[in-house]
C-alpha cells in the first residue's frame, strides 16, 4: 500500500473499493449538459419532464456512469489506470436524490483487478450497475 | 406509435453500417478541468497540468467519460433545427431517428492509452445494429454505436466505446 492507495498484491476477492455519496442538483445538471453540448429538455427542463410523466429533470445517462467512474478511479489512485469500464442505466434519478456508489473487488490477476460497481439511490433502487478493471502500479514502484 | 417505430426502424436500418469520421480536434485542458470538476475529479491529475506531468502524462488527464459523454463536437444545428425536446433530428451522425426519444443505456469502454489535454483526436462512429423489440409500455428501437476514438496524428488507438441506445 503506498499512502492510502492500493498497489499490485495488496487487494483480494471481496475488498470494498471505498464508498462515495453524491446529490446531484439542478445546477449540476445545467453543466453537464452544457459541457456534453446535450440540449435534451428532459435533463433542465422541469415541466418538459412532467410531460414524459417524470417528476423532474433527470440525471445523465453519462453522469451516472462518470460517478460509478469516479469511485474506482479514486479508490485507484493516481498511479493506477483504468482499462476497462461499463455500465448499464437501469432506474432514474432527479436532483436532490442521494446517489450511493459502491463497489466490491471481484477478481485480481497480477496487477488487473476487477471490481464490481453500484450506484442506488435512498430508496435503495440499483440506478446504475457497473464493472471496472484497473492496472494498479507495481509494488514500491 | 407502432407505425412511427416501424418507420424509423426501417429508417435506421439504412445508417447501419456507415463509418463517419467526425474530428474532434485538439482537447483542450480547460474543457477537461470543467468536465473534471462537473463530475468530481478533483484530484490534481484531472485538475494541475504539472501534477499530470509529474505522473508521467503528456498533458492534463481526461476523466474517464470525458470523450463518450460529450454528444456533438461540431457546431450543432440552429435552434431552430432542433426537435421540440431539444434533441437534433441526427443525434447519431446521420443515422435517422427523427421523432423518437433516446434514452443512453450504458456503454462499455476500453481504455488503450491515456486520453490527455493537447491530444488531436479524430472518432469514427459507426451504428451497428438496431434491433425492434416489444418494451412494457410498447414498441422500441435498440441502437448498438460503436466509436473509436484515434489520435489524428499518427491513429494510434486512445478508447474503444459500444454504447446502447432505447429509442421510443
Amino acid at each position: 500500500m503506498s499512502g492510502t492507495y492500493p498497489e499490485a498484491g495488496d487487494v483480494k476477492v471481496g475488498d470494498t473499493v471505498g464508498e462515495l455519496v453524491v446529490t446531484p442538483t439542478e445546477i449540476t445538471l445545467f453543466r453537464f449538459s452544457a459541457l456534453t453540448w446535450n440540449p435534451h429538455r428532459i435533463h433542465f427542463d422541469t415541466p418538459y419532464a412532467a410531460t414524459e410523466g417524470y417528476p423532474g429533470p433527470l440525471v445523465h445517462a453519462h453522469l451516472h456512469g462518470s460517478y460509478l467512474a469516479r469511485l474506482v478511479v479514486g479508490w485507484a489512485g493516481p498511479r493506477a489506470r483504468l482499462t476497462r469500464f461499463r455500465w448499464q442505466n437501469r432506474q432514474y434519478a432527479i436532483p436532490g436524490d442521494e446517489l450511493r456508489v459502491t463497489g466490491t473487488v471481484t477478481a485480481v490477476n497480477g496487477r488487473l483487478v476487477d471490481c464490481e460497481l453500484a450506484e442506488t439511490n435512498q430508496r435503495g433502487e440499483t440506478c446504475a450497475p457497473g464493472w471496472a478493471t484497473v492496472e494498479l502500479p507495481e509494488k514500491n514502484s | 406509435m407502432t407505425a412511427a417505430i416501424d418507420e424509423a426502424y426501417e429508417r435506421a436500418l439504412a445508417g447501419v453500417g456507415k463509418v463517419q469520421e467526425i474530428r474532434i480536434g485538439v482537447l483542450d485542458e480547460r474543457a477537461l478541468q470543467r468536465f473534471s470538476l462537473v463530475v468530481g475529479h478533483t484530484d490534481a491529475a484531472h485538475q494541475d497540468p504539472a501534477a499530470a506531468a509529474e505522473l508521467g502524462y503528456d498533458g492534463l488527464l481526461a476523466a474517464p467519460l470525458y470523450l463518450s459523454a460529450v454528444l456533438g463536437w461540431d457546431t450543432g444545428p440552429a435552434e431552430s433545427d432542433l426537435l421540440a425536446d431539444g434533441n437534433s433530428t441526427t443525434p447519431l451522425g446521420d443515422v435517422d431517428v427523427a421523432g423518437l426519444r433516446l434514452m443512453g443505456g450504458g456503454q462499455d469502454l476500453t481504455f488503450h492509452e491515456p486520453v490527455v489535454a493537447g491530444l488531436d483526436v479524430t472518432m469514427h462512429a459507426e451504428v451497428t445494429a438496431v434491433t425492434r423489440k416489444e418494451g412494457r409500455s410498447g414498441p422500441l428501437l435498440v441502437l448498438e454505436v460503436h466509436r473509436r476514438y484515434v489520435d489524428a496524428g499518427d491513429g494510434r488507438l486512445l478508447v474503444e466505446c459500444h454504447e446502447s441506445f432505447l429509442a421510443r
